[in-house]
Parts: structure tokens; sequence; C-alpha cells
């Protein structure tokens, strides 16, 4: 039989998805359209005529209508194109399981734990450590969503705080606590997203309100400093003062902060930088003329 | 440990959220409110995957700032007249007001599944009489003002469809909805005077800089279409005919005039000139060319009407003629021709053997005229005391001396044209007006709306089924009482959508469209999400009612819209028959066991 002759009989054209094509010469033909897909797929706008849609209400019975919201929002941003995939929902489908498999071993444990901010003053090094990193992701999350409409980074960040979180042991009731501050703020953040599974979780923490009724706290500056390291500054070579600046500064940042010092200003009054030599972590000296 | 089951928290807090009202948007304090908005769907019965981006994105802004202490008002709606509702009438048998509220029952069940925060108190639905009553008090208020006015003019319109098509509806020549070549007729219509605001629209533009899409704003901007140049005057005898044109700069160089097919004089001066057999023969045939097959001709084709202009720069006499490329729409519907410096003027110019005279000289390096015109910039020649002077500069300079001699004036036209909202449709919003023997086009007063869409009526897949409804169309003139006959068109539906975001900020009003104080509350909508495909329709024409609704001071704010977001699309892969035969090196004569041989090969 020639495929002309077949195509004829169940009315399939060349234009027409080889899906149908497909389906009339195997029974397993999801494996052979797979293939095909792979090595010649086009990328095009979901329409009926190209059989190549995806029904939002299957793939909520399939995966639920968070996976759907976080596949979307974390594929693109909101302005470019994205190609739907099934390794992409699946992907985001394990993250929501993973999520939820880490809340359910992290509420047992922290649920009768209660913390205030004043409580973090005096961490360990580790400790305020993770805060640190803990405060500076949601810093960066607020600044995706609210600024830039970026969910995909935003999410992306979300993914590294689990990441973070799951690795991190509490030995005592100090470590308890940075864990619940830290897994309430994940909660928090992923909920505008995946609001179900956040709200869930949120009454599994015997919290009064509901997650929507909830407020986003404010960014923990205190927690953010918590890196920050004191450097000798030479002016010519003498020591003349020591500053304070974040573990991670580049030489801009630390240009700024040496210039605004009270106590070098009388050293460079009526003379005229040349030169900032800054040895990251060690000391900056400035050359004056 | 139980493991994650979306299907059971899913439900079970979508009811939750609903039956503890946490979405409904109340007003506060003015700086801490955000409306968050997302283009409403046309319930068609199904959502789609773009329906879904679109919402989920709306939804985490609104969620976010909700979350961040703002008032947010985020509501949800439906666009809901249109043609599909009564194709399905035509097809199935089925109404199209139950075909339309059907669909929105089933779409707002899969809204609901995907657990949007909608405050579902505001839902409306542009088919409820509660909505559409006051699209004709909006539309009674611009006929009062003028903004809203009735001609008879040549339409775009679609013999598949039976209806005008707005200018923004036609796209390379075709119906927007079905493709089909768009023609053009006469026919009276309703138009609204979009023009009149097209200063205002392009200036407010600068606002929008940095919180709409560049693309958004570029594609308004070249469709409000602001060109800067000169009306003249050409003489035919005591007859002035009026151009206009972006290069009176170029006016020495005029060598004839040509008036389009449909302009009111080309018939007359024919006339005149003792051509009117020649000119009557091909006017009928340029008739029967679409819009689009005018603005695209390759071969340029007129007839000369035996009548001379005097071109006010030079005084000299040159031939005045007709031609299918001029658009009677565009601009005065008449143009001075200047070969030497305009490629289609150069083109029908060598066709019929008509003078070409240069009057700008490139700057640098010399130009061949017999193998095309010169449009560039450059120093005049051949233009009397103007020789020497720079090209951009004389624009300018010719105009005043034009001006001065009462043969010209500066002028500022638009590429945008008025909007004409009438269509000859059922599913629609019914035009609030009365035609009477005696009173001639009366409105309807305002105390008898809505002028309700009749239900029982035929829908036979031509022609205007409201026509058909002789209790809809026999009534009695508010003015005088005697027997009149009701509009039977049907508004645009692009009129429903250009207010929406007003009527949500206060639904249930039924005294007013909305109120003052709630509009001010609320508006501007501060993020909105959409398709980029409204960049010129659904946009602009918000924008033209918010300006209007400032004018008559039911508004603050110049434009409605501060921040917008036109999201990408949701692409799939797909293969197609053809592509796998070519790939594998088949055809369709080739056997099916080779193909699957080949195929086995490629698992």
């Amino acid at each position: 039989m020639k495929i002309k002759e077949l195509m004829q009989e169940k009315q399939i054209s060349a234009g027409d998805n080889v899906l149908f094509l497909l389906k009339e010469l195997y029974e397993d033909y999801q494996r052979y359209l797979d293939v095909v897909e792979a090595k010649l797929g086009e990328s095009a706008k979901m329409s009926k005529s190209k059989a190549n849609v995806v029904d939002p209400e299957e793939a909520i019975e399939r995966y639920g209508a968070d996976t759907v919201r976080l596949y979307i929002l974390f594929a693109a941003p909101p302005e470019q194109d994205f190609e739907w995939t099934d390794e992409g929902i699946q992907g985001a489908y394990r993250f929501l399981n993973r999520f939820w498999n880490f809340s359910q071993k992290v509420i047992p444990l922290v649920k009768d734990v209660s913390y205030r901010r004043e409580d973090f003053k005096e961490l360990s090094q580790e400790l305020a450590d993770l805060r640190r990193r803990v405060h500076t992701y949601y810093s960066k999350y607020l600044q995706d969503m609210e600024k830039r409409y970026q969910f995909n980074t935003a999410i992306a960040t979300i993914m590294e705080m689990l990441n973070l979180l799951q690795g991190f042991e509490p030995k005592d009731e100090e470590g308890l606590k940075v864990l619940k501050e830290a897994f309430e703020l994940m909660t928090l953040m992923l909920s505008p997203i995946a609001p179900h599974v956040c709200e869930e979780v949120w009454s599994q923490l015997d919290k009064e309100r509901l997650i929507v009724e909830e407020s986003f706290p404010e960014v923990d500056e205190e927690a953010l400093k918590q890196d920050m390291i004191e450097i000798p500054v030479q002016v010519n070579g003498k020591l003349r003062a020591k500053v304070k600046v974040p573990s991670d500064a580049d030489e801009a940042k630390v240009r700024e902060i040496v210039l605004s010092e009270e106590r070098l200003r009388r050293h460079l009054e009526g003379k005229s930088l040349r030169k900032l030599i800054y040895v990251k972590g060690k000391l900056v000296n400035l050359v004056v003329a | 440990m139980k493991g994650y089951d979306p299907k059971k928290i899913e439900r079970k807090w979508q009811t939750e959220w609903e039956k503890r009202g946490v979405f409904k948007a109340k007003e506060k304090a003015k700086s801490s409110k955000r409306y968050v908005l997302e283009m409403f769907p046309y319930p068609s019965g199904k959502i789609h995957m773009g329906h879904v981006r679109n919402y989920t994105i709306g939804d985490a802004i609104a969620r976010f700032l909700r979350m961040k202490g703002y008032e947010v008002l985020h509501p949800m709606g439906w666009d809901a007249f249109g043609l599909p509702a009564e194709n399905a009438a035509i097809k199935q048998g089925i109404h199209p007001a139950r075909w339309t509220y059907r669909n929105i029952e089933q779409m707002r069940e899969q809204l609901r599944a995907l657990g949007f925060s909608y405050d579902w108190d505001r839902e409306l639905a542009t088919c409820d009489e509660e909505y559409y009553r006051w699209n004709q008090w909006i539309f009674l208020q611009m006929l009062r003002r003028g903004v809203a006015y009735r001609r008879s003019a040549l339409v775009n319109w679609c013999p598949h469809d039976e209806t005008v098509l707005a200018n923004e509806q036609v796209i390379e020549g075709k119906c927007w909805r079905c493709g089909t070549q768009v023609v053009q007729r006469e026919i009276p219509s309703w138009f609204l005077r979009i023009t009149d605001y097209a200063q205002r629209l392009l200036d407010d533009l600068e606002k929008l800089k940095g919180k709409w899409p560049e693309r958004v704003v570029a594609q308004q901007r070249n469709w409000i279409g602001r060109s800067q140049g000169a009306l003249l005057k050409f003489l035919v005898g005591e007859t002035p005919v009026e151009v206009f044109t972006t290069r009176p700069d170029t006016v020495f160089g005029a060598t004839f005039v040509v008036l389009a097919p449909e302009h009111p004089l080309t018939l007359r001066l024919a006339e005149e000139g003792g051509k009117e057999e020649e000119v009557k023969e091909f006017l009928e045939k340029v008739k029967r060319l679409s819009t689009r097959e005018r603005s695209t001709l390759r071969d340029k084709e007129g007839v000369f009407l035996g009548v001379y202009a005097v071109n006010p720069a030079t005084g000299r006499e040159i031939p005045v003629w007709t031609a299918n490329y001029v658009l009677y729409e565009y601009g005065t519907g008449a143009i001075m021709c200047v070969p030497a410096h305009d490629q289609r003027d150069w083109e029908f110019a060598k066709k019929y053997d008509l003078p070409v005279i240069p009057v700008v000289k490139p700057y640098q390096g010399a130009w061949d005229f017999e193998r095309g015109a010169y449009e560039g910039r450059g120093r005049l020649v051949n233009s009397g005391d103007f020789n020497g002077m720079d090209s951009e500069e004389a624009k300018e300079k010719i105009t005043l001396w034009l001006k001065d001699k009462g043969l010209g004036e500066p002028k500022t036209t638009y590429r945008l044209k008025d909007w004409n909202v009438s269509r000859q449709r059922y599913w629609g919003t019914p035009i609030p007006v009365v035609y009477c023997d005696r009173c001639g086009v009366v409105p309807v007063p305002e105390e008898s709306l809505p002028v309700k869409l009749p239900l029982g009526v035929e829908f036979s897949g031509r022609g205007n089924p409201l026509g058909s409804s002789e209790e809809f169309v026999n009534t009695t003139c508010p003015k005088c009482g005697a027997p009149a006959k009701r509009e039977t068109d049907t508004m645009d539906t692009f009129f429903d959508s250009s207010w929406y975001f007003l009527r949500y900020c206060d639904p249930k009003n039924e005294q007013e469209a909305f109120s003052k104080e709630s509009a001010h509350y609320w508006m501007p909508v501060d993020i909105y999400v959409g398709g980029i495909e409204h960049a010129v329709l659904h946009l602009l024409y918000s924008r033209f009612f918010q300006k209007f609704f400032k004018d008559i001071g039911l508004v603050e704010e110049d434009e409605p819209f501060e921040k917008l977001i036109t999201q990408g699309m949701v692409l799939k892969k797909w293969v197609s028959v053809g592509r796998l035969l070519e790939a594998l090196g088949l055809t369709e004569e080739s056997g099916v066991e080779e193909l699957k041989s080949k195929l086995s090969e490629l698992a």
C-alpha cells in the first residue's frame, strides 16, 4: 500500500500533524512520536489545526493547578514566548513534591518553636551565615517580583533556598528558630505562585490567619550585615582608620565606603586621590598627593 | 508522612477562600491601592493555554501585592458580545444568549480550578443588560457632544460576515475574523470622532514610555501616523483642487495632478473636459477592486480628465488625471505629482509620457532621472527664488510663500481615521437611536434605556437578524410620538471593552456607568496584562474613551493603564506529515512498509 492511499483512506493531509499517521501505523505510536518530535520538531503557537494543543484542564487534572502555574511562570519571563514540554511540567511537579516532602519533615520539628527577630542577635557563625543567605535570597526575590515581574528568577531563588534548607541540620533551639523563620519565609515567597500548597502548609503550622491574609515581613537588614568585615585603611602607607565592608564587596563598593568615612576626610583634604588599592578582605591603601 | 495530593488540597482551599471572601476589594486609603487587570476573555467555552498564562501572570502579581499590604482590585469578566455566538445560532440553532451564558458557566469553573484570586462579586458580562445599557448611555453622551455622528461613507465590507469592519480590523486587506477579502461599499454608518483626539493620543504616549513595551508605543505612534506638510490649491479655472503633500519643497516639479476615482470633482471635471465616457468606464473598473488590491497595484492606471490646473508655484498649466493608485480615504483624495521625486508618480509619468522636471539636486553625485525618482534631501534647482536652498528648509519657506499668495497653508494630518462602530449584526449593543420621518434622527432618551435586544429573532445566516424583528424595529418617535423605526445597527464589540475596567470599579451601580468616587479611587489600572495583538485596537480605543470621560468630568486620569505587560505565546513542538516524509527521503508515492522500516531505524 502506498502512503498516499493510506492518507486518503484516513483523510490525512500532508499539512496535518504526523501524529495522525503514526496512530494508524503503531499501537505504541507515542514512542515514535516522541522520537520524531525530538528530531524534527518545530516550535509553533498552539493551534487546533496543528494538533499541538495542550489542554489546560488535562494538565490540571494530571499535575494540579499549582504545578501548571509554577511551570508557566518558571518557563520564561512574561514577555517571552516559551515552548511547553513534558520535561518542563514534570520538573515543576517534582519541585512541588520536594517542597511538600520537606514541609512534612520540618513542620513537626518547628511547629511549637516560636521566634522573634531579637532572638537572632547573638547567633553562632554558622547560623548567622545561614540567616544572611536566607535574607539575601528573600531580598532578591522581592526585587524580582515587584520591580521587574521576573517570576522565573524569583522561582529559581526559591529553589536555591530549598536546596540550602534541605542541607541544614538544626542542632539546638537556636537552629530550629532559624529554620522556622527560613521555612516560613520560603512558604510566603512561593504562595503567590503556588497558592494552594502553601496555604495547606501554612495551616499545618497552626497559623491563625490564612497565608493570603499574611503580609511579607521586612527584609532583616541586620541579618544581611552579619558578614561585614573590618579592614585597615592606609593613606600613603600609614594606617589611618579601620572600616567595615561587606565581605563580598567589590572595589567600587569599598571605594564608596572608604571615601565617605569621616575619619579619613582630613587626610584627603586638599589633596587629590591618585590611586586606590584594595586587597580583597585584607587592606585598602590610598595613594594621595 | 502524607504524599503530595494536589487534587485534595486545591479544591479545599478554593472553597475556603471563596467562603471567607478573602479577595473582595474594599476602598480604603488611595495610596495603598493597586488595580491589577488581565484582558477579559471572549467566552468561547473553553480556556486555552494562552489564557492560563495571561491570568497566571496577573494572579501572581495580584497575590504578591496583596501580601505586600496593598488593597488589591483583581476582577474578572466576559467580553461576551460578538460573532461566534451568532454563528452558533445559525449552525446549531441555539440562541446566542444561551450559548454565551452556558460558555461563561463552563469557563468560570475552569478559572476557579486554577485558584485565581478574583473578586467574583465584580464579575460582569458585556452582554448583560446592566452593562450594555451604559454602552448606550456613553454613546448618547458622545452623540450629544458630536463625538458620535452618522455619515454615509465608503467602508470596509466583509462579504462573508456581511458586516462593516473598522480599519484596524482589516489585516492585509482581509477580514480579521474570517480572512475573507474585504471590499469597499457605501453604507450609512455611525462613527466616533477619534481623530479629534489624535494629537492627545499621540502626545500622551510620552507618559507611557518606560511603562509600556516600546513596541506597543511605537505601533500606536505609527497607527496615529502624524505627518506634517502643506495643503496646496491647484486651480482648475475657478475650481480649487486641494492636495495635501509632505513635500511642498518639490512643488515646482509638480507636472500633473491626480484625483482619486471617488473624488466628487472627478466626474464633474471630466464632464468639463469632455472625457465623461472614458472616465465613467474607468470608475466602474476601479470599483471592482478591494482596498488591498488598490494599494498594492503593480500596474498603475489612469485617465486624463481633459482639463488643466495651475501649479501654484510656477503658474504653469498642468494636466489633471484620475488614477487607481490614489485613495480617496487618505489625505484630501487628490495629489500633486512630482515624478522626479516620488517613485510612484515617476512610474505613472513614464507610462503615460508625462514630463519629469528635477527640482532637488543631491548634495553628492549626479542622479539619473531616467532610471527613477530621487526621494532624498538636496539643494533646490528649477525653483525660482528658492534655487540653492536646502530642501528641508524649503518645506516651510515655500509653504509660507504660497500662504501669502492665498494658495496654501501648513497642515498636519493623521493616518488615524474616525472609528466606524456600526455593525450589521444581532449579538451586540443596539445603537440607541430612532428614525422618524418628521424629526429625523432622534436619540433614545436616557430614561428609556436600555434599548433591549429582542430575543425572538431569526438567524438565517444572511444580513442583520435585528432587521427581521418587527417588534424591535417598529417604535414611536420619542419627540413627536409618530410611528418611527429603530436603528438596527449594533455596536462594534470593541466599544464594550473600551471602558469595562471602569465598570469594575463600581459594577453594581444602577444609577451611573460608574461613580466618580470609585473610579477616582481605583484608577488607573496599575498593571494590565494581555496579548500584543491588542497593541492598536483595544489599547488605543480604551485610551480614547478615557480621554472622553476626562473631558466630561467622569475620570481624573489622562491614561487608563499605568503599566502594561504583553505576555508571550505558549508554543509546542509539532511535525507535519509532509515534513516527516521529506526528512526520511520519501514521498506520498512511497510504500507504507518502507515508511515503517525507516521509522524503526529512527527510533
